[in-house]
């Protein structure tokens, strides 16, 4: 039990968690719940039995539920199994943009990697280590031969559009909350995605604002006035901007991204480097400051 | 024989007594004492002829006659309150404690409205060994006085210096209750905390407080033993040389400045300070005590410190240790990340937060028999942290110092805003951790955005400010800290201050001098057996390209970008506060408002 107040329990990847971060934020929910979170993506089974045991569940009263569709895996089972009988829950998607990062794929040196990774691979990057190839060319023709080969390689990226829709879609169909519909009608003149899972201020005011309104134990003012909060915390926020992986330029560019600078410069840790700059260091796989 | 003439009316008491006070006031003490002794002929029952007499003696440098005039009178007179304070001032003089207190006693008996009896006679009984009597009495005025600070801070003194530090931490943290607007329930509180070894929490403490009170003596006095307290010599010899410039009238720093330099022992500059010291402050026994003391201090400090044998393992892997706070831990990161440095070093941060038996006990054993090359910040923990790390080092270690540095000028408004206190579980160390006066005094909910922040504008145009005088203090203490370190950052600072980002706030230092301090300590000659030096600083260079180590920024007002003329300052500038970015204005309304931000 965490003090007299009944939890506000979360259930989601890094977005919940970032949910649960503004919550915090919010003295309305605050003062009404303690607030708890299980991000699935980083739970083992050990955790059952220790972090997240039948005690953990007592004092449950709201789950904000991020939906998985496909079968439910062990996470999901045990999370149904604990959940008290009189707990409402309030179902909302997962926001993923692949469409926008098309060659993330699976990078083998993220296994091996000491004390600094880059956790979002680029397959056509990957093969360019000169410790691969046994070449390191010089920064221009190296960053050429990548935007030749991402060029030649690149996916019809109005389809990979229709599926991400579609996933999105899917998962919608699990959930108390709807927002691919107003993603898709701003994604082209709003930054929403840092990377293909980590999203700028706007989709999380978004969806917290739904979320808010559809949680019980909360009076009408009280909803009316966490939202505005949360709307106001939006503004200048920059959400999930730990890592900001620029999108190629190419990409941008098809997409019609209106507020894409092919020259601007994002944040990677504590450095602001440009596309170029990131995808040289990416394929080198050179250390950088955290 | 004629009748004899009729006698002339005498004159009445007050013009005779303003007469003899003419008197006194023209330098005439026997022309004045005549006229008061007329006076007790004529008038035997007045005690003011006494009392004035006795003053009058006082003045001239005869209280020995002043006291017996004063015996004499109560034979006569009874005493008033202030024949009382006058008797008990010249007793004081002459250290009779416990006459002394009595008579301010009796003085406190016939005039109890006035509480500087009653802090002198505890004063008195205090130094007469009579401490339950003091304490007893400072409590009753304390109840006495509310409105008064003195009494309390008396008694809360008196209970520190008796070493009972749980109640005399209730009373400072009483006075900074009830008196918000004095520093010395901050001084006071600090010094409980210091003499309880609790000196994170006196740093907490003392920061709050020079936040409401920047420029306050006692306050940047009490830092400054701090500094001490925690072994951090040269910033305790930086703070007190400060103060000598700033309070020329004051005796303590000479006196801090002095122990200090004897702790890092530059003793002949110690005794230098102490000599003039002496010469402007004949009267503070405590300056020659402590110049007599040096010599024996010299011939400790020279006594040999054993060091361990050498057994460097040959693993042909160099060891840098970089010992300090967050800015060491930063350059550990740096010289563990080069590649040029890839495979050819173990590099370890040595946290100075922490006892140096704790820090070796971390480390694998016999890893710091084997280093090479140690960089030391210059705030690195306490003397004895310091100087028990360094004892573990091998003979040939080679040591290289760098300083910290900080920025106040382009920050001018900085100051005292009430609303600053720890907000946990959000904003532990409180919401805006840079505090603005003339936000503070202008925050008013009821006024638009837009309305704020032009009268915000407004006042902060019209402050008045020497800003050339503000940046000559920072250079000055850039100066300071380079003093006496391998690594000097003043040139850099001053060179590239208008060009280049070096601040985001006033101790938030930008990458530009983190690169700095790193490419100055590759120049250490221990690490040229793993490459040359230029190959060192591209690799430093290619690592930290984009790099900007932001933690927090804190807006330039645009008056102070215009007057320095700083070419890297834009007015859409974005500014990262917690976990959001805003732009001058809309930080400001912010803070104005006080608003919550992500973090």
């Amino acid at each position: 039990m965490t003090g007299t107040k009944p939890s506000l329990l979360i259930y989601g990847n890094c977005q919940g968690e970032h949910l649960s971060h503004i919550a915090r934020h919010l003295p309305d929910i605050r003062d009404k719940f303690a607030i708890k979170i299980i991000p699935p993506h980083l739970v083992t089974r050990a955790d059952w039995d220790t972090r997240f045991n039948e005690a953990f569940f007592a004092d449950v009263r709201v789950l904000w539920n991020q939906v998985e569709t496909g079968e439910p895996n062990e996470n999901r089972r045990l999370l149904q199994e604990r959940l008290p009988k009189d707990c409402r829950i309030v179902n909302f998607p997962p926001v993923i943009l692949l469409c926008l990062w098309p060659f993330s794929g699976s990078d083998p040196r993220q296994v091996t990697a000491g004390d600094y990774v880059y956790p979002w691979p680029d397959s056509i990057g990957a093969s360019l280590d000169p410790a691969v190839t046994g070449e390191d060319l010089p920064d221009d023709a190296l960053y050429d031969l990548y935007m030749r080969l991402t060029v030649e390689k690149m996916p019809d990226l109005e389809r990979r559009l229709r599926l991400d829709a579609t996933r999105a879609r899917a998962a919608e169909a699990l959930s108390d909350i709807r927002i691919w519909d107003w993603i898709e009608e701003n994604f082209r003149t709003t930054k929403l995605s840092h990377t293909s899972t980590h999203l700028t201020a706007a989709p999380f005011a978004y969806l917290m604002h739904r979320l808010l309104a559809l949680t019980d134990g909360l009076t009408p003012a009280e909803i009316a006035r966490a939202q505005r909060d949360s709307a106001f915390l939006a503004r200048g926020s920059q959400g999930q901007d730990v890592e900001v992986v620029p999108i190629h330029p190419t990409i941008a560019e098809r997409m019609g991204l209106t507020w894409y600078d092919p020259n601007g410069r994002h944040k990677w840790r504590s450095h602001f480097w440009t596309h170029r700059e990131y995808i040289l260091k990416y394929i080198r796989w050179e250390p950088f400051m955290p | 024989m004629p009748d004899d003439p009729i006698a002339p009316e005498p004159p009445s008491l007050p013009i005779a007594l303003d007469v003899a006070r003419a008197a006194r006031a023209d330098g005439d003490l026997i022309g004045a004492l005549a006229i008061y002794s007329t006076l007790r002929e004529a008038f035997p029952a007045e005690p003011a002829p006494y009392r004035e007499a006795a003053l009058a003696l006082m003045e001239g440098g005869h209280g020995e006659e002043a006291e017996i005039l004063l015996d004499a009178a109560a034979e006569f007179v009874a005493l008033d309150a202030d024949m009382e304070a006058a008797g008990a001032t010249l007793a004081e003089r002459r250290r009779d404690w416990s006459a002394a207190a009595a008579r301010w006693d009796r003085a406190r008996s016939q005039a109890p409205g006035t509480f500087e009896y009653w802090s002198n006679a505890a004063r008195c009984q205090r130094e007469a060994g009579l401490g339950a009597d003091a304490e007893a009495l400072l409590r009753e005025a304390a109840q006495r006085f509310p409105d008064r600070i003195e009494p309390t801070r008396d008694l809360a003194w008196l209970l520190t210096h008796n070493r009972r530090f749980d109640e005399a931490s209730a009373i400072w943290q009483h006075i900074r209750d009830a008196f918000p607007d004095h520093s010395l329930g901050f001084v006071g509180g600090s010094s409980v905390l210091r003499m309880t070894q609790r000196l994170a929490e006196a740093a907490i403490l003392l920061g709050q407080a020079l936040q409401r009170f920047p420029a306050d003596f006692d306050l940047l006095a009490e830092r400054a033993w701090l500094a001490f307290d925690l072994g951090e010599y040269e910033d305790c010899v930086t703070r007190f040389a400060a103060l000598r410039v700033g309070f020329p009238d004051r005796a303590l720093p000479p006196l801090g400045l002095g122990r200090a330099l004897g702790a890092l022992g530059r003793f002949d500059q110690a005794d230098g300070v102490y000599a003039e010291g002496e010469q402007a402050f004949p009267h503070f026994d405590l300056l020659r005590r402590e110049r007599e003391a040096l010599p024996a201090q010299r011939a400790a400090w020279l006594a040999p410190v054993p060091k361990p044998a050498v057994v460097r393992p040959d693993t042909g892997v160099v060891h840098i240790a970089v010992a300090g706070f967050h800015l060491a831990y930063q350059l550990h990161l740096i010289f563990s990340r080069m590649l040029p440095f890839r495979g050819k070093v173990a590099v370890q941060w040595l946290n100075a937060g922490v006892e140096h038996t704790a820090t070796q006990a971390r480390l694998p054993a016999g890893w710091l028999d084997g280093v090479s090359v140690y960089f030391e910040e210059s705030q690195a923990g306490g003397g004895v942290t310091r100087r028990g790390l360094r004892a573990l080092l091998p003979a040939d270690c080679e040591i290289r110092t760098f300083p910290t540095s900080s920025l106040q000028a382009l920050w001018p408004f900085q100051g005292k805003d009430d609303r600053l206190v720890p907000e946990p579980p959000l904003y532990n160390g409180g919401r805006y951790m840079y505090t603005d006066r003339i936000a503070a005094s202008v925050a008013n909910p009821s006024l638009t955005d837009d309305a704020l922040f032009d009268l915000y504008m407004e006042l902060t145009e019209a402050e008045p400010l020497d800003l050339d005088a503000l940046f000559a203090a920072d250079v000055a203490r850039w100066e300071a800290e380079d003093s006496g370190r391998d690594v000097h950052l003043a040139p850099f600072l001053r060179a590239h201050f208008r060009d280049t980002m070096l601040f985001a706030g006033p101790g938030e230092r930008c990458a530009p001098i983190i690169v700095e301090i790193a490419r100055q300590l590759l120049a250490t000659p221990a690490l040229r057996q793993i490459c040359d030096l230029d190959t060192a600083v591209a690799g430093l260079n290619r690592l930290t390209h984009g790099w900007r180590a932001e933690d927090r920024a804190l807006p330039v007002h645009p008056r102070v970008a215009k007057h320095f003329g700083l070419k890297w300052w834009s007015p859409d500038q974005e500014h990262l506060l917690g976990h959001s970015r805003y732009g001058f204005r809309d930080y400001i309304v912010r803070y104005l408002r006080w608003s919550p931000y992500s973090i």
